[in-house]
Order: structure tokens, then C-alpha cells, then sequence
């Protein structure tokens, strides 16, 4: 069993979406899940906030993930394509809760930066500005915080995000500035 | 005295994104204004908490994962052949119920159903009890199969494929993978394909040439971007996946085709300017990775130190990609920084078509374009301007009408 576990780690991605489809391999696939879990997470978390929604939304993009992987085509990396996968169903899941009120839990993704516990001065400084970006980050919209997550922190290109929300470059590139400007205001105001 | 006019939201969000430099006056006054240098302070700082969250990974819980992989792993498609044998049965049942009163048709339907559930459950104990040896990666494990044919895998010499419309006998140990009725990828190895005529067969060799057959006979023995191919009956066309060419190949002919790596020879050996002598030959200052922009690598080039090769590739982005505006401004701060202003006023001169056609970077070319003018001593100042007649208003054009008189 080990053993096993051990040759499905060495696998490439390929190889086991492969074992996982056409022989439904449950470890395969699993193995699958554990490689890429933590860049998932990480991408949502960063931009509805880490709640239990949150890991009901990571949970989402790894279902649609499978609904999805036979027009996974080898021509691109498997991260791209489940990449995508994240972005898209994290940005259906704000469409869709755009018009509800706050949610019970807000984004407390950056405060996870900076350790405040370890004493020194220039991670104390770290941990306050990431405070600040974080309550900053909480006071605007989930969509402009989508946009400006995906081009500041993921470093995703103005091209890629406007394929992605199938919107014109020039309306991406708009809301990122008014992100950025309402952001910034935010802080300097609390400074 | 600290003059009253303050910088903007904008013009800090621009320094903040390195697309922006302040003015000799500008910058005075910012470091006399606390507005302005902790307005400046609070876009820079968020930058690094942004650029810091980037790398940042929450930790898995694997019991959460277990859970995730086992939910999802239950929404993966059917296998094929089950939805084609489920879309035969109701349509087969659809018929009857056309025919036949709803009831009746409903009692075979249901009968039809258990017993092709049946069938294929007898199918599928009989299945898991062969299994497969997978080699991967040097590694050997027995992984259980539902069908050993159309496993993944080496095969060693004299096994035989049996697909339900071709028949590969392997002559040398081959790897096959992605095997269907139609399709099989052949990674190496030495075999013979024998395709039942009128049927469409398709071999994916190493992901570097296709060869597609129409009923026939033909061997391939492939290693090491070497293809040979030897037909026996039939047509055979095999594709070249680097450039698209196509070649066909009837009875008793045969051919090797070997594989190009176009994107390794359109590497480029960037080198720095420097004198090339017999016993200190130039060496090869950075070399170009295909699928990353000039631009890309020309700011992987400049973090190195490498800045003759991140001024070539800067050039390249201007003249051959998509981001030139983006490569102009990286130029121009590279040449800023060896207080090369002649080299600057050359640039904009010459790349003034993507200076206008900026959308982002054209205010902040034109003044450095304007300063260097100045400081390279130009008569006329045109770029100071056609500055202060595109941007009368901005917070900027006071000191650029200052530039203009003191000339």
C-alpha cells in the first residue's frame, strides 16, 4: 500500500488524471487532489476570505474539476487548466452572492502574514500593515477584490483575467485602477 | 517652503506599480508632506503584503482531502462504452414504448435494464480479477485493471494488443499509453499495427508526430525523436506536430522522419557588448526560453545583473511582442539609470508610435522623453511640447513649462 502510494507521488499529472479516468483509480486521483489542495485554497481564500464557505467554494472547484476533466486537453500544464477551473467557479460563486448582505465570516487571509509572535520589530510592522491591507481588502466589493487579487497577488495577465470573466480588456483593466484607488483610499485614510 | 499642490491617488498608485517617477520639485515636496509621503507609503506598503501573500499556502488537513477526492471523485464522467451501452438501451426501450402500451413497455424497459446491470457486473468481476503491471517512472506495481489490453504501459517484445479494430504486435519492448478503439499514444519501442480496413486509426507518437490510417498494415519503430515507418498495405499519412507537414505513405514504402525542436533552434544566444578576442571567445550571456516573452525574460535578465542582455531582449518586446510600450519604459529606465539622456531622446524618437500608442505608460515616456531632451541639450524641446498640449491639466505641467523657459 505504501509502495503504492509512494509510485502514484513520482507520477506526473497527467499520468494520473489518466489512472483516475479511464481506470478509476481512487488513489490516483486522490494524490491529485493532495498536490494541488493547497494552491486551491490559497487562490480562493485570497479572494472571498477563508470561512466555511470558502472551503465549501474549494470543495466546488474540485467536483467541477472532475465534471470537467475530459476537455482537459494535454496541450497545456494540468495547474492551468484547474487554474482556471478555480478562478471561474470562485467568480460564479460571488456573482452569485453579490446581493446578499456581509457574509457571517470576512476575509481574514492576510492576516496570516507577518508573525506576530516572533517578536521582531519588522515582522511586527508586517503583521500590522497586513492587518491593515486585510480590513482594507474587506471594505471593497468582492468583484473588484477578485480582479485586483487575480492581476496584484496571483499575478495573473490583464489578457488572461479578461478571457476568464469573458469581459473586454478595458473594462478589467478600469476596475482593477478602481480597486486599487478605492484600496488605497481605504488606507490612507486609516493611517 | 513646501509647495501646496499635493500628489494625487492616481500618482501614488503609480509609483506604487514602478510605472511612475517623481519630479525633482515633486519629490521635495513629498519628503516636506506627510500627506503625501504616507500616501505613498501606504501603496508601497500594500504592494509587499500583496507580493508576500503570493507565496503563501494554506496548510492541507489530508482527512479534509480524503473527503473532498472522495465527493468529487464520485461526479467523474462514465467510462464511454457504458454511456454508449445505457444510450443504446433507451433508445432501444424508447421504441418499444412508442410501440407498445406505456405499461408494457415499462416492465421490458425495467427487465432490460436489471439484466444488462447484471451483465455488466458479471463484466466487471471478471475484470478485477486480472491485473496489469504499470512501469512508470523505473517503478513496478500491480494496479488492478478493468481491461488489460487498453492498460497504459510497456509491452515486451512478441505481446500482442488486441483493440476491437486494430491488432498491435509489439517487435521491441514499447510504451503505449491513452489507448481507445481509435486512438493509442506509442512513446518508444518497435511495432506493427494492423488496422481492419474501413476503420479510422490514430497513433500519437510521443506527442511529436501523428500518424493517422484508414485500414492497413505498417510497422513504426520509434526512440529518440526518430520516427521509421514501413507500410505493408494501405495509406498511411503521418503528421509532423512541429510544423504541420503532412507525408503519405502507400504499400512497400517507408521513411524516417526525425523530429525538430523548432523552439530550441529559435533560441537566440544573447551576449553583451564586448570585444571578441581567440582566447576569450564572448560568452553567451543569457539564453531565450521559448514560451516566455521578451519581456518577461528581459526583467529576469535585469534582476540577474545581466543588463546588456535585458536591454536586447527589452528591444525585442518592442519590435516583436505584445507589451512594447511596457519594454520601452523598462529601456528607458535602464539608460535613466546610466544617465545616458542622448540614448533616451534616440529611443523616444524612435519608438514615438508606441509612446502614442500607450495607453498607461505615454504621459510618463513623454516627460522622460522631455527631460532627456533638456539634459542632452536638443534645441527645440518638441516632446516638452507635445506634453504640455496633451496634458495641460495635469499636476505636472507647471514644472515642464518651467523646463521649456529656463531653455
Amino acid at each position: 500500500m505504501v509502495k503504492e502510494d509512494r509510485i502514484l507521488a513520482n507520477l506526473d499529472d497527467n499520468t494520473l488524471v489518466d489512472l483516475a479516468l479511464r481506470e478509476k483509480n481512487q488513489k490516483a486521483w486522490t494524490e491529485l487532489i493532495t498536490r494541488y489542495y493547497g494552491k486551491v485554497a490559497a487562490t480562493v481564500y485570497r479572494i472571498i476570505g477563508k470561512s466555511a464557505e470558502a472551503e465549501d467554494v474549494v470543495q466546488e472547484v474540485f467536483t467541477e474539476m472532475a465534471k470537467a476533466i475530459k476537455s482537459y486537453r494535454r496541450d497545456s500544464l494540468f495547474s492551468t487548466f484547474l487554474y482556471r477551473i478555480a478562478v471561474n467557479t470562485t467568480y460564479k460563486y460571488i456573482q452569485k452572492n453579490m446581493n446578499r448582505n456581509e457574509t457571517s465570516e470576512e476575509p481574514e487571509f492576510f492576516l496570516q502574514i507577518g508573525d506576530k509572535s516572533s517578536g521582531s520589530e519588522s515582522s511586527m510592522i508586517k503583521h500590522e500593515k497586513a492587518q491593515m491591507v486585510n480590513s482594507a481588502m474587506k471594505k471593497i466589493s468582492p468583484e473588484k477584490r477578485l480582479v485586483l487579487t487575480l492581476y496584484e497577488v496571483e499575478g495573473v495577465p490583464l489578457k488572461e483575467i479578461s478571457e476568464i470573466l469573458k469581459q473586454p480588456l478595458q473594462t478589467v483593466w478600469s476596475r482593477i485602477n478602481q480597486a486599487k484607488k478605492e484600496l488605497y483610499e481605504i488606507l490612507s485614510l486609516n493611517m | 517652503m513646501v509647495s501646496e499642490k499635493h500628489i494625487m491617488i492616481e500618482e501614488a498608485i503609480a509609483l506604487a506599480d514602478g510605472r511612475y517617477v517623481l519630479l525633482p520639485e515633486t519629490e521635495k515636496h513629498v519628503a516636506e508632506c506627510t500627506d503625501c509621503s504616507s500616501m505613498i507609503s501606504c501603496c508601497c506598503g500594500a504592494k509587499d503584503i500583496f507580493a508576500e501573500a503570493k507565496d503563501f499556502v494554506p496548510e492541507a488537513d489530508s482527512a479534509k482531502i480524503a473527503e473532498i477526492a472522495a465527493k468529487s471523485f464520485a461526479n467523474l464522467p462514465q467510462d464511454e462504452s457504458d454511456e454508449a451501452l445505457t444510450l443504446q438501451t433507451m433508445t432501444f426501450a424508447k421504441s418499444i414504448a412508442l410501440a407498445c402500451k406505456p405499461f408494457f413497455a415499462f416492465s421490458l424497459g425495467l427487465a432490460l435494464f436489471i439484466g444488462i446491470m447484471l451483465f455488466q457486473k458479471a463484466d466487471y468481476v471478471e475484470n478485477t480479477e486480472k491485473t496489469v503491471e504499470i512501469a512508470t517512472a523505473g517503478a513496478t506495481e500491480a494496479v488492478i485493471e478493468t481491461k488489460e489490453d487498453y492498460a497504459s504501459g510497456e509491452r515486451e517484445s512478441g505481446a500482442k494488443v488486441q483493440l476491437a479494430k486494430a491488432t498491435i504486435s509489439v517487435i521491441s519492448n514499447t510504451y503505449l499509453e491513452n489507448i481507445t478503439d481509435t486512438d493509442v499514444s506509442m512513446k518508444k519501442g518497435k511495432a506493427k499495427f494492423d488496422v481492419v480496413t474501413g476503420n479510422d486509426f490514430r497513433i500519437d507518437v510521443d506527442g511529436k508526430f501523428l500518424v493517422r490510417v484508414l485500414g492497413t498494415s505498417f510497422t513504426l519503430d520509434y526512440s529518440d525523436g526518430k520516427l521509421t515507418a514501413e507500410v505493408f498495405s494501405g495509406l498511411v499519412e503521418i503528421v509532423e506536430k512541429a510544423n504541420g507537414a503532412a507525408t503519405q505513405l502507400s504499400k512497400d514504402m517507408n521513411k524516417t522522419f526525425e523530429y525538430k525542436d523548432h523552439q530550441k533552434e529559435q533560441q537566440i544566444a544573447i551576449t553583451t557588448p564586448g570585444k571578441k578576442t581567440k582566447n576569450n571567445p564572448k560568452k553567451q550571456d543569457f539564453a531565450l526560453t521559448p514560451g516566455k516573452s521578451f519581456l518577461f525574460q528581459g526583467r529576469e535578465a535585469l534582476s540577474a545583473g545581466k543588463t546588456g542582455a535585458a536591454q536586447q531582449l527589452f528591444t525585442m518586446e518592442i519590435e516583436k511582442g505584445h507589451e512594447p510600450d511596457k519594454a520601452l519604459f523598462e529601456l528607458i529606465s535602464i539608460n535613466e539609470a546610466k544617465k545616458d539622456y542622448a540614448e533616451i531622446a534616440n529611443l523616444v524618437k524612435k519608438y514615438d508610435r508606441v509612446m502614442r500608442e500607450s495607453r498607461v505608460y505615454k504621459e510618463e515616456i513623454m516627460i522622460k522623453g522631455c527631460l532627456s531632451q533638456k539634459k542632452s541639450g536638443s534645441r527645440d524641446l518638441p516632446l516638452c511640447h507635445d506634453y504640455l498640449r496633451e496634458y495641460p491639466r495635469s499636476f505636472r505641467s507647471r514644472e515642464i513649462k518651467r523646463i521649456i523657459d529656463e531653455k
